[in-house]
């Protein structure tokens, strides 16, 4: 149990250990993926490995998988997924999730193969268990995580068990007590963990507003990052200036995993295109003026009021099909700019600005948490085709372009000479952006020469950039053709939570796109950064719609749905959504129902005629016991006191060991009786006989030994050992 | 039973047990995710249970030893360890059991191996060996037992340390006696006790035949015994019943403590000592033994089995003497006696026997070294 000892106590030699610590880690990996492609090919290594290791590896004599390998393998694994991750191919949460998850899995692989098993490995096993199991509470969130996760507990606890009597010397056989040990100490862990789980004082750890689970509006403000400057430290959320933009701005935000909002949208009319779960764009700040890498905005807005129903309306003789109800739940934003998805229609607050380029602003300035509720009109990119035939609105500002730019002009206007009509054009600058051009996403960092300007030296020199760049690059050429054009600084969302039915934004989806105006169809959305790493022109998911099911398979679906509903809302309730006001009001009704139960049960005894009847029965009760036999008593108090001592022969032991002490042993051929003739010489007599006939009739006769006689048996005992001192000399042996 | 001492701890695996549950407690008040405040509870309910299971784990145990019957230093030797669960519903996991064993008021400097019980079931009694290698003779107090409990995970160590008081006999180390060396000796000074005794072969008992080989006397061959295997001679062997004398005396005069050349030249002729008594009572003398230890000891010890146990007893818890050298020893010596006299020497000092020098053997603790070997 020293350090040095156990942590080096090799479990190669205990198979159910290592079995159940593999099968613990295949199942917080299955807790942590996520439509992973590779997830199968991973767990199929790593079953294979398993196997290699729990049936072939002991045949060698040698390690067959020696430690620098192991270490090379790690190393690999750990270049692989840094690579995976500077690359941008992990920057989506899902896939950041997936990359970690098979990252964590790929190194527990790595200890399968390994030989020579410490219970370093086994450590280091739990602790991927725990980092795997992490990535799954804070990114997956799936339904089976609470059986998983127990189920894994079981698994690592039953691994720990026998290495423990591994480490005691016990080298892997059968224990007859371990599962029983190991059930009170799950049940144990269980309970415990509950009671931590519901009653932990959250409120002293007030760690996000709105309390709700699964990381809502909790880490950090939205909005494209905008460095503030002189005026404070640098923030990541809604520009304190949103006036302004530069290219490298958003950069930042690519690698922050954290969750800036949650959305909850409705469509107003079931004629809207909307369809939850594909990706939404959530427009933020506008910007009309270019100048040398920085976009500027022109803002004006005016103050307005709500009406009588709360809302603030900006266009009141605008109803239109495709408006999405939104509640949107942010963090401390720091700003004053309100995102939502498409062109903001009207606004719930008291009090609130609007800018006629399509802005929202907060009557004032928000650091604190808010949840609100804005209606926007929603565009999908579908609605291209009924533009064709409908110019852009003249908008004179959104066609000015900075001096200079010569060479994104001519390329522009040489790309849009085949073509005829304004979509046509927009599409086929988009396109060009997109494919043609050959330019790459990247997030590498980005500078220009000094005196050439970045988005002409992203397009011509160093063709690569993100997405600051391509929608600057589509702006500019569009502006250079005559086409009025602004870019747009928001969140490209994509993490639906089904369970939920919102969307988790997170600021690494943070984005930037082009609008151009269209008479009567209002700003409309173009976006021509590749669509492989950011998923923006990705098709949406719809979901299946049944077609052509009897009655009967309705109605069965219905109930299913019903209950997985019904499941659902327990899931939520007790474990998604559990907050402090929850936990304090399980604690109320915990209370309140041990107090209630309290009151009834004194309520019902108070009463006289069931006090008389209790007293009576008790009296009845005592009575009886009083008038019972003696043996029938000691029967009774021994059928209360759950059998002590029913049938223990221990102070016979106990008799033994004294009589060796003194140099009297019991040979094996001896039987008690005999045992008693010889022992009576060297000690006293009266004791000696006291105690065998009692050894007799308890282990032969089926008699229990009742206090008096534990009494004389104390008493016998004694005065053995009061015959004479040990042997010192020569210590005795065993009496067995 | 009131414990000398109690020591808990959470161990290195217990703190990075610690640590990465309070990284979790912190990625879920960060996070605010439920699912991460689960995965936190479980930890740190796995904390929880482990710490409670583990001070549960050395309540109501009962340990008991038993020590072997003889122990001679330097020699390993194993003793049973006897643990008993007296709890009725809770079996005991994996406990370390380790006793702590003084000399002299000192701890020893070999400690006995540690006794690892990995499971007993509710009221069962286990049985466990320990080994310990006694590296001195004399009384070994078994002082206190510590128990040791960590249950899995393992991350709390808490250890009970209980009186538990017993005493061993360890005797001196064991030694043989190289009879080429020693049989010049007891000629030397038999041949004396032969001539003025006169004794004749023939007047001892009859004690069976052997081979005849050359150089025996033809007197003892056993002429009909021999006719009647042909081809062979056969000759008779007599066994020497005669009780003669001999004294040992044991110079343990170590004046100054610090002086490790004296002491371990002392431990050396200890064993010498009883090794040289042994072959003598094997030869059916009748030895007296005579030593400072430090007060004056003399044990006579008669040629029967087991006649040495008295001896071992008195070397064993046997001290240096500061006060007594050698020449008060030597007054001791009777040179009226008629006994073959063995002065074992550790000093250098030169003494002035009182008996002839033909009839005493000195034997010196340096040439000790040729003249015997030790058995471990």
């Amino acid at each position: 149990m020293d350090a040095d000892r156990s942590l080096f106590t090799p479990i190669s030699r205990d198979v159910r250990a290592r079995a159940a610590l593999y099968l613990s880690v295949v199942l917080s990996y299955l807790a942590a993926v996520q439509n992973d492609p590779l997830a199968s090919a991973m767990i199929l290594v790593f079953f294979l490995a398993s196997l290699w290791s729990l049936g072939f590896e002991h045949r060698f004599l040698r390690p067959f998988f020696p430690s620098v390998m192991k270490i090379g393998l790690i190393v690999t694994g750990s270049v692989v997924f840094i690579a995976f991750f500077l690359t941008g191919l992990a920057r989506p949460a899902e896939t950041f999730a997936n990359a970690i998850a098979r990252f964590l899995f790929w190194n527990a692989t790595v200890f399968v193969l390994s030989r020579n098993k410490t219970e370093y490995d086994v450590w280091t096993l739990g602790i991927i268990d725990v980092s795997l199991f992490m990535i799954s509470g804070a990114f997956v969130q799936p339904s089976g995580f609470v059986p998983l996760f127990l189920a894994a507990l079981v698994c690592a606890l039953y691994a720990f068990q026998r290495l423990a009597l591994l480490r005691c010397g016990s080298a892997g056989e059968q224990s007859p007590h371990g599962p029983g040990i190991l059930l009170v100490q799950a049940t144990l862990v269980v309970e415990v963990a509950a009671l931590v789980f519901f009653f932990f004082p959250r409120q002293v750890f007030p760690a996000r507003p709105g309390g709700r689970g699964g990381g809502a509006a909790d880490e950090a403000p939205l909005g494209p990052d905008v460095a503030t400057g002189a005026d404070g430290p640098r923030r990541t959320g809604l520009p304190s200036n949103p006036n302004e933009l530069a290219l490298e701005s958003m950069r930042g935000l690519k690698n922050d995993l954290r969750v800036a909002l949650k959305l909850r949208a409705t469509a107003a009319s079931d004629t809207s295109r909307y369809t939850p779960g594909q990706p939404v764009y959530l427009r933020g700040a506008t910007y009309e003026r270019y100048e040398r890498g920085k976009w500027h905005a022109n803002y004006e807005p005016r103050e307005q009021s709500a009406n009588g129903e709360g809302w603030v309306v900006v266009r009141p003789d605008v109803r239109r099909p495709d408006e999405l109800h939104q509640t949107i739940l942010t963090v401390p934003a720091g700003g004053d700019v309100v995102v939502c998805v498409g062109e903001p229609m009207r606004f719930k607050q008291p009090k609130a600005r609007y800018d006629a380029g399509g802005t929202f602003f907060f009557a004032d300035r928000r650091d604190a948490a808010v949840e609100y509720n804005i209606v926007g009109a929603y565009v999908p990119d579908a609605a291209e085709r009924d533009l064709r035939s409908q110019p852009p609105a003249r908008v004179s500002r959104l066609t000015e372009l900075p001096p200079g730019l010569e060479r994104l002009r001519a390329k522009a206007r040489e790309i849009v000479a085949r073509h005829e009509g304004a979509v046509n054009r927009i599409i086929a600058l988009r396109q060009w952006l997109h494919h043609e051009a050959g330019l790459a996403y990247s997030m590498a960092a980005f500078s220009a020469p000094a005196g050439a300007d970045p988005v002409e030296h992203f397009v011509f020199e160093k063709r690569e950039g993100y997405c600051m760049h391509f929608a600057s690059a589509l702006a500019l050429m569009l502006r250079a053709v005559g086409i009025p054009a602004r870019l747009v600084g928001g969140y490209h969302a994509k993490d639906y939570d089904w369970s939920k039915q919102e969307y988790i934004v997170r600021h690494m989806d943070a984005h930037a796109w082009v609008e151009v105006p269209f008479a009567g169809h209002g700003w409309l959305r173009f976006d021509c950064t590749p669509e492989d790493t950011t998923g923006a022109s990705k098709p949406p998911e719809l979901p299946a719609v049944p077609t052509g099911e009897d009655a009967q398979k309705k109605a069965e679906e219905e109930a299913r749905r019903r209950k997985e509903e019904e499941e659902k809302k327990r899931w939520d309730r007790y474990l998604v959504d559990y907050d402090p006001g929850a936990q304090a009001s399980a604690a109320r009704s915990l209370f309140g129902a041990v107090g209630g139960f309290l009151a009834a049960v004194a309520r019902f005894v108070a009463q006289p005629l069931v006090a008389l009847t209790v007293g009576g029965l008790a009296l009845l009760a005592f009575v009886g016991y009083m008038l019972l036999p003696r043996e029938h008593k000691q029967r009774l108090r021994q059928v209360l006191g759950g059998f002590r001592d029913r049938s223990s022969v221990d102070f016979y032991r106990d008799f033994l060991w004294l009589a060796s002490k003194r140099g009297v042993h019991k040979a094996t051929a001896l039987t008690g009786r005999e045992f008693a003739a010889i022992a009576a010489l060297k000690l006293p007599a009266d004791a000696v006989a006291l105690l065998t006939d009692k050894f007799y009739e308890v282990r032969y006769g089926g008699r229990a030994l009742s206090n008096e006689d534990r009494k004389h048996v104390r008493r016998a005992l004694a005065a053995i050992e009061q015959s004479g001192s040990p042997q010192s000399p020569v210590p005795s042996q065993t009496v067995r | 039973m009131k414990p000398l001492s109690r020591s808990f701890r959470v161990n290195v695996r217990g703190g990075v047990f610690v640590l990465l549950t309070v990284a979790v407690g912190y990625a879920a008040v960060h996070k605010g995710s439920n699912l991460l405040f689960m995965i936190f509870s479980v930890l740190a309910a796995i904390f929880v249970t482990a710490l409670a299971l583990t001070l549960l784990m050395v309540r109501r145990v009962e340990i008991t030893r038993v020590l072997p019957d003889s122990v001679h230093a330097n020699e390993p030797f194993a003793y049973a360890v006897r643990v008993r669960n007296t709890r009725r519903l809770l079996p005991l996991f994996c406990l370390k059991v380790e006793d702590h064993v003084i000399w002299d008021t000192r701890p020893a400097p070999v400690q006995p191996t540690p006794v690892y019980v990995p499971v007993a079931a509710p009221r069962e009694r286990v049985r466990a060996t320990a080994f310990a290698t006694a590296t001195q003779r004399g009384w070994a107090k078994f002082a206190s037992v510590a128990l040791t409990a960590e249950f899995p995970p393992g991350l709390v160590t808490y250890r009970v340390t209980l009186p538990a008081d017993e005493q061993m006999l360890v005797y001196p180390r064991e030694g043989v006696l190289q009879r080429r060396v020693l049989n010049p000796y007891l000629s030397r000074v038999e041949f004396l006790d032969l001539v003025a005794t006169a004794t004749t072969r023939g007047s001892e008992d009859f004690a069976g035949v052997r081979e005849y080989r050359p150089g025996d006397n033809p007197r003892w061959i056993h002429w009909r015994l021999s006719a009647r295997v042909p081809g062979r001679t056969l000759l008779k062997e007599f066994e020497d019943t005669r009780v003669r004398d001999a004294l040992i005396q044991l110079e343990t005069f170590v004046p100054n403590p610090a002086d490790t050349r004296r002491a371990s030249r002392l431990e050396r002729a200890i064993s010498f000592s009883t090794a040289l008594a042994e072959a003598l009572l094997a030869e059916n003398y009748l030895v007296r033994f005579r030593a400072f230890t430090p007060d004056p000891t003399e044990i006579v010890l008669e040629p029967r089995k087991g006649a040495a146990a008295e001896l071992k007893y008195a070397l064993a818890t046997l001290h240096a003497s500061r006060t007594h050298p050698v020449s008060e020893l030597v007054k001791e010596a009777d040179p009226s006696r008629d006994e073959v006299y063995f002065l074992l020497r550790i000093g250098d000092e030169p003494v002035a026997l009182p008996v002839p020098p033909e009839r005493v053997v000195e034997i010196h603790a340096d040439d000790m070294r040729s003249m015997m070997y030790y058995a471990s």
